[in-house]
C-alpha cells in the first residue's frame, strides 16, 4: 500500500506531495465556496441567523400568494421509493447473478450475451414506450410502476456486478457447502451470500443513490403530479418564482433532502471508490 | 455438471420477468412505434416512414445534431484530461491515502448531489440580476454596472462545464486505481534512468492506462448522447432550441407535445447511434478482460 512507506519515502517526493495538496486544495475551493454560500442561505433570513427557513417541517409556509404543500407525504413517497427498490433490486440482482454464475441449464450463453449487451443498452431511451407498456397494464401514475421501471431499468447492470463477484468465489467453497448436506437454496443463503457482501453493498450503494435522487423516471411517469416524491416536489417549488426569489427556503429544503444522501456518501466513501465501473450508468 | 434448469429458472425467473416486459418489449414497441403516428389518443396508425422524413426535413434539426456534436465532443475531450490530471494528482503525487481520499471525496461532491439541488445551484449561481453570486464576482472585478444573463446568454456552455463537473469523479476514480496498479519497478527504472516526471506521465502512465482512457471515453460518450437530465433541467433546451440536444428533443417531441410516434423515431436514430458505442465498448472491455486473464 503506498500510504504505508512514509517514512522511507524521499525528501523530493514529499516536496513534491505537498505541492500537489496546494494545487489541489486551489483547485477544490471552488466548490466548497458555492457548495457553503449556497445552502448557509438556508440559515439566514434576511441577513440575520435564524431557523425560520425550516419551519416547513412541521408547518405549512405563506410565501406571498403562493402556499408551500407539506414536505411529509413528498419525504414519505421518497422514503418508501427507495427502500423498496434498493432491497427488491438487490435480492433480484443477486439471485439473477448467482444462477448466471454458478447453474448449468439450456440457454445459458444466450442469457449471458444478452446481460453484456443490456447492461450497456440506455433505458433512457426507451421510456416513451415504457409509458405505453405501463398504461397498458394499468400502472401509469402510480408509485408501484415507477418502482418496477426503477428495478427493470438497474437491473442488468447490477446483475452483471454481482455476476463477477460470484465468479470470483473459488468453486470448491461452494461445492463443500453441497456435500455438507446444503442444497442450492440453503447453500446460497447460508454461504454463497455472505462471500459476496462487498458486491451486495456496491449495488446496494449505487441503486439507494440513484433511487433517492431519480427525477426523470417521476416525471415522465407520473403525470398527475398526484404523488410528489421529494425531487418532483422541489422541482415544482423551484420553478415558483415566489420560491426563487428567495433561496432561504429551498436551500433548507434541499439540504434536508441531501442529508441522507450526505451520510450515506461518507460511510460508504470507500467502497464507492473502488466501486469501478459500476456507477456510470445514469438512471 | 448436471443441467437442473427448474432451479435455475426459478433463481432467473424475477430477472427475466422485469427485463422482458419493462425492456426488451419497450425496445420491440420502440422500432414499431416509430412507425406509426402514435399521439395522445394512442390509435396505432402505421404511416410508414413518414416520422423519419419528418425528422430530416425539421428546420431545427441540423442545429440540434450541430448542438449535441459540441456537447459530446467538448464535454469528453475536457473531461478525459480532468480526469488524467486529478487522478495523477491523488495517485501518483499525493501518496498519503487519506489526504487522496479527502480530495477525491471533494471531486465526489456534484456527483452525489441529487439532479434537481444541482440544476438549482446552477440556476442560483448564475442568476441575471445583481445579486447573483456569478454576477457580483463578475461586477466587482470589471466595474460593470449591468449584470449579466449568463444562462440566457451561454447556454451551451453552461450545461457543458455543470455536466463535465458531475462526471469527473467516475473517470478519475477509474483512472486512479488503475494507475495504482502499475507495477512499481516501472517507476522505479525510470527514476534510476533520470526521467523527469513529466516524462514518466507521458511514457509510463499515459501508455499503461490507453485501454482504460479509451474504454471510459466510450463509455462517457454513451452516457452524455443519452443522459439529458442536466439539460433539461439547467436550460431545458433553451433559450429556443440553443442548447437543445438529440435525446433531449426525443423527450421533448414525445413528453411536451405528446407526439409518441415521432418521439420514437428520433429515439431508434438514436438508438442506432448507441449500438455502435455499445459494440465498441464490448470490443475494449473483452480486449480488457483478456489482457488481465494474461496477466495473471
Amino acid at each position: 500500500m503506498p500510504g504505508k512507506r512514509d517514512e522511507t519515502r524521499p525528501a523530493y517526493e514529499m516536496r513534491k506531495e505537498r505541492i500537489a495538496c496546494v494545487v489541489m486544495l486551489i483547485l477544490c475551493i471552488p466548490i466548497f465556496v458555492i457548495y457553503i454560500s449556497f445552502f448557509s442561505q438556508a440559515f439566514f433570513v434576511d441577513g440575520k441567523p435564524s431557523l425560520s427557513n425550516f419551519r416547513f417541517l412541521y408547518e405549512t409556509i405563506v410565501m406571498g400568494q403562493y402556499t408551500v404543500p407539506a414536505m411529509g407525504p413528498a419525504f414519505r413517497n421518497t422514503v418508501l421509493f427507495t427502500a423498496v427498490v434498493t432491497v427488491t433490486e438487490v435480492i433480484i440482482s443477486c439471485m439473477a447473478g448467482y444462477a448466471l454464475s454458478r447453474m448449468q441449464f439450456t440457454g445459458r450463453s444466450v442469457l449471458q450475451k444478452m446481460l453484456l449487451l443490456l447492461r450497456l443498452f440506455p433505458g433512457v431511451l426507451l421510456l416513451i414506450s415504457i409509458l405505453y407498456v405501463l398504461m397498458y397494464i394499468k400502472l401509469l401514475n402510480t408509485l408501484a410502476g415507477v418502482v418496477l421501471v426503477a428495478i427493470a431499468l438497474r437491473l442488468p447492470g447490477s446483475t452483471f456486478i454481482i455476476r463477477n463477484f460470484f465468479n470470483d468465489i473459488p468453486k470448491d467453497l461452494e461445492n463443500s457447502a453441497l456435500v455438507d448436506g446444503c442444497n442450492r437454496l440453503t447453500a446460497f443463503f447460508q454461504v454463497i451470500i455472505h462471500l459476496v457482501k462487498p458486491g451486495i453493498a456496491s449495488i446496494s450503494m449505487f441503486s439507494f443513490m440513484s433511487a433517492w435522487s431519480n427525477y426523470l423516471l417521476f416525471n415522465t411517469l407520473i403525470l398527475s403530479g398526484r404523488t410528489p416524491v421529494m425531487a418532483t416536489y422541489l422541482r415544482t417549488l423551484s420553478l415558483n418564482d415566489q420560491m426563487i426569489a428567495d433561496y432561504g427556503v429551498f436551500s433548507a429544503m434541499a439540504l434536508i433532502y441531501m442529508l441522507p444522501v450526505l451520510v450515506f456518501f461518507v460511510i460508504s466513501q470507500k467502497s464507492l471508490m473502488k466501486g469501478g465501473f459500476s456507477g456510470g450508468k445514469g438512471i | 455438471m448436471r443441467k437442473n434448469n427448474a432451479q435455475a429458472y426459478l433463481f432467473l425467473s424475477p430477472f427475466l420477468i422485469l427485463v422482458t416486459l419493462l425492456y426488451i418489449l419497450p425496445a420491440i414497441l420502440t422500432v414499431v412505434m416509430a412507425f406509426t403516428g402514435l399521439d395522445s389518443s394512442f390509435e396505432w396508425e402505421f404511416e410508414g416512414i413518414k416520422n423519419f422524413r419528418r425528422v430530416f426535413r425539421d428546420p431545427n434539426t441540423p442545429k440540434i445534431i450541430i448542438n449535441t456534436i459540441i456537447y459530446v465532443a467538448t464535454c469528453i475531450s475536457v473531461t478525459m484530461v480532468v480526469d488524467l490530471f486529478f487522478a495523477i494528482m491523488t495517485t501518483h503525487f499525493i501518496k498519503t491515502e487519506s489526504t487522496a481520499s479527502f480530495f477525491k471525496g471533494v471531486l465526489m461532491i456534484p456527483m452525489i448531489t441529487p439532479a434537481v439541488v444541482y440544476s438549482v445551484l446552477w440556476i442560483w449561481l448564475l442568476s441575471s440580476n445583481s445579486g447573483g453570486f456569478l454576477n457580483k464576482i463578475f461586477m466587482g472585478i470589471t466595474g460593470s454596472q449591468t449584470p449579466v444573463n449568463w444562462i440566457a446568454n451561454y447556454p451551451m456552455q453552461v450545461v457543458i462545464i455543470a455536466k463535465i463537473m458531475t462526471s469527473i469523479a467516475f473517470g478519475t476514480i477509474n483512472f486512479s486505481s488503475a494507475i495504482k496498479a502499475i507495477p512499481e519497478n516501472q517507476f522505479k527504472a525510470a527514476r534510476v534512468d533520470g526521467a523527469k516526471e513529466w516524462e514518466i506521465v507521458k511514457s509510463i502512465i499515459i501508455p499503461n492506462l490507453r485501454f482504460h482512457i479509451l474504454f471510459i471515453a466510450l463509455w462517457e460518450t454513451l452516457g452524455l448522447l443519452t443522459d439529458y437530465t442536466t439539460i433539461l433541467l439547467i436550460t431545458d433546451g433553451g433559450p429556443g432550441i440553443a442548447s437543445e440536444v438529440w435525446a433531449l428533443s426525443a423527450y421533448h417531441k414525445a413528453f411536451i407535445s405528446a407526439k409518441y410516434g415521432y418521439g420514437a423515431a428520433i429515439s431508434l436514430l438514436l438508438i442506432a447511434v448507441v449500438l455502435v458505442f455499445m459494440i465498441a465498448i464490448s470490443m475494449v472491455s473483452a480486449h480488457m478482460e483478456r489482457r488481465e486473464a494474461d496477466a495473471r
